[in-house]
């Protein structure tokens, strides 16, 4: 077999020689950017017959782009996530109107489309995520509708060169959900053919507690205004009134929406990767993940999904929710939230009639939803009094 | 004094190595034989030459040492020590992947395969090509083909301000732009690259003019930033 003594000093030897291709596919299987893999393609021919047969693959989107640019006005900027285009959704008005601006508009994410190839001439229906752009129709310059230097490449575009891939994760930009600095909302949702479970953590304000340094008395309630001392769990009454419930609602409706948003953009991708294990669409704020394991992703390809009529995103089915809600809530590492909530949500007719003791025990899957610090805020919430709600189908 | 036990280990060169059993057996390979009881006398390891035979049992016994419950190591320093001891040349960290392949010790399997991947990630085929003695098999033709095919793969983006006005555009013709040029010469292509003082219009212009100088580049014998590059590499300016 192959020789495994030292070689001389300046051999110049192909290294990957001595590696067997099962090892140099565990390599590539490590490096899972999908244009570092595109990059290696390049590089001989051995590479580029292996890659194709990696089982990892991260793709980073660089942007996202709306299905209702106007081609006239984007002469010079190719990609651009319109925020001038508000008043075009009927979502965002809806939303406006309910919520008076405390959420920036949903708008980017309600148009996030499907991959659709854009036209390379002068047709502006670029939509969907995009990778990055390519620079070859360039020529003869001008503005007009391929823009600048660009023409656009969707994940799924990215992705038909490689055959066997188990562990897919793609990586948005950012966070569909327009939030004010300072307020938390995080949430985890893993779909099937619909939504199976989402799990939504949020805080009005997210601070780290000046006195912990020195406090390791919590019995003092110095200075901190409604100390735990008097919380007995129940959300307050002024919670009601003040436009915390409205908020909480808000934030519930947004980060489904976005769920079902990027759900419904995964379906070319899940349906032409028929060796996925697992996919996860996450984002570069943290905002939101999407999770679909293997059963999952299945379901999908066997049940499709319904789509909601209004926008493109998939039919959300009516929900259980249960929440909880602490005031003020100090994590162990010396994090603090306020008006802290998490908020576990099921549909309807997958649980067990609610308060049902099983259903009511069943917590662990709300509690490890989230990594640390979040983690221990939610185990932490969800020893407190437990409220239901439902919702329906949207 | 409770013996330990211990086997012993021989490289392909001869070399004698007694470790304890608990140490070995980090080997698959080698926990297999003793299971079997084959390993009464040294186990043979033709495929494994004594220098890269202490390495691995030096792996092995960190390895061994932190996974008692007892142990103070933590995770952190465990770590550190897997980046210092995989501070190696090429050769020998080609040889214990081989090594850990055949002796199937999958933490350094790992923690070797991880370190070539991360070595590949960031560079060009070229770059690549040249680290590792890769002889380019293409044609001219076929690698003209797959470059095209795998085009998304080698462009950066220059993002404007704040808003995702972005422009992807060829490596070449960003390096024309001394300012992106550093920024991709330390690596910094992976994300998107925001231009803070230059507006969409301008940015535009720049980048059509890099083209121009670009194709032009061939027969040109020093290339010649124009005003709109100075522009940039300005950052009063815009």
């Amino acid at each position: 077999m192959s020789d495994l003594t030292l070689s001389e000093p300046q051999s110049h030897i192909d290294h990957f020689d001595r590696l067997p291709d099962s090892i140099l596919l565990l390599i590539f299987n490590r490096i899972g950017d999908v244009k570092a893999l595109g990059r290696c393609c390049v590089v001989s021919r051995r590479f580029h017959s292996l890659v194709p047969q990696v089982d990892n693959v991260v793709v980073r989107v660089d942007c996202v782009i709306s299905d209702d640019d106007s081609s006239s006005s984007s002469l010079s900027s190719p990609a651009i996530s319109s925020s001038s285009d508000k008043s075009r959704n009927p979502f965002s008005n809806l939303f406006r109107f309910v919520i008076g601006g405390i959420v920036k508009p949903l708008q980017l994410f309600t148009q996030l489309l499907s991959p659709k190839r854009p036209a390379s001439s002068s047709s502006s229906a670029s939509s969907g995520l995009l990778l990055s752009e390519d620079s070859d129709a360039e020529h003869g310059g001008g503005g007009g509708g391929s823009g600048g230097a660009v023409t656009h490449h969707s994940p799924t575009q990215v992705l038909k060169n490689f055959n066997e891939i188990r562990f897919l994760r793609i990586e948005l930009p950012s966070g569909e959900l327009g939030i004010e600095d300072g307020v938390l909302l995080k949430w985890r949702a893993d779909f099937g053919s619909t939504l199976d479970d989402c799990v939504i953590l949020g805080a009005s304000a997210v601070f780290r507690s000046p006195a912990y340094a020195a406090a390791a008395d919590a019995a003092a309630a110095c200075g901190t205004g409604t100390g735990t001392g008097e919380d007995n769990g129940s959300i307050p009454e002024s919670f009601y009134t003040n436009g915390g419930l409205k908020l909480r609602v808000v934030w519930t409706i947004s980060s489904l929406i976005a769920a079902s948003a990027r759900h419904y953009l995964l379906q070319p991708i899940i349906s032409e990767h028929k060796t996925l294990d697992n996919l996860v669409l996450t984002d570069a704020d943290g905002q939101g993940v999407l999770c679909m394991n293997r059963e999952q992703l299945e379901e999908l390809r066997v049940k499709p999904l319904s789509a909601s009529s209004a926008s493109k995103r998939t039919q959300v089915p009516a929900l259980n929710m249960r929440l909880w809600y602490a005031p003020h809530l100090e994590l162990p590492d010396g994090m603090v939230l306020k008006g802290a909530t998490l908020v576990a949500i099921r549909p309807s007719d997958q649980s067990v009639p609610a308060m049902s003791k099983k259903e009511v025990s069943d917590v662990s899957w709300v509690s490890t939803a989230f990594e640390e610090p979040y983690g221990t805020a939610a185990k932490m919430l969800v020893k407190r009094r437990t409220y239901c709600l439902e919702m329906n189908s949207f | 004094m409770s013996s330990v036990k211990k086997v012993t280990l021989k490289s392909s060169d001869g070399e004698i190595f007694e470790v304890e059993e608990t140490v070995a057996m980090e080997s698959q390979t080698i926990k297999g034989l003793i299971e079997d009881d084959c390993a009464d006398n040294a186990i043979p390891l033709p495929n494994v030459t004594g220098h890269i035979l202490s390495l691995v049992i030096q792996y092995c016994k960190e390895h061994t040492s932190s996974s008692d419950s007892n142990s103070s190591k933590s995770n952190e320093k465990l770590k550190a020590w897997d980046t210092q001891f995989i501070n190696v040349d090429l050769n020998v960290l080609f040889d214990l992947i081989m090594a850990a392949n055949y002796l199937n010790v999958k933490g350094l399997l790992d923690l070797t395969c991880q370190t070539v991947a991360d070595m590949i990630k960031e560079k060009t085929p070229e770059q690549i090509r040249a680290m590792f003695n890769i002889v380019n098999d293409f044609t001219p033709e076929e690698e003209e083909e797959v470059r095209r095919e795998n085009a998304w793969a080698f462009e950066i983006s220059l993002k404007n301000n704040n808003v995702v006005d972005t422009f992807e555009v060829e490596e070449s013709m960003a390096k024309e732009l001394q300012t992106i040029k550093n920024m991709i010469e330390d690596n910094y292509t992976d994300s998107v690259i925001p231009l803070h003082n230059v507006t969409s219009d301008i940015l535009e212009l720049v980048i059509e003019d890099c083209k121009k100088h670009v194709e032009a580049a061939e027969s040109e014998s020093e290339p010649s930033y124009s005003l709109a590059s100075k522009l940039i590499d300005d950052p009063l300016k815009a």
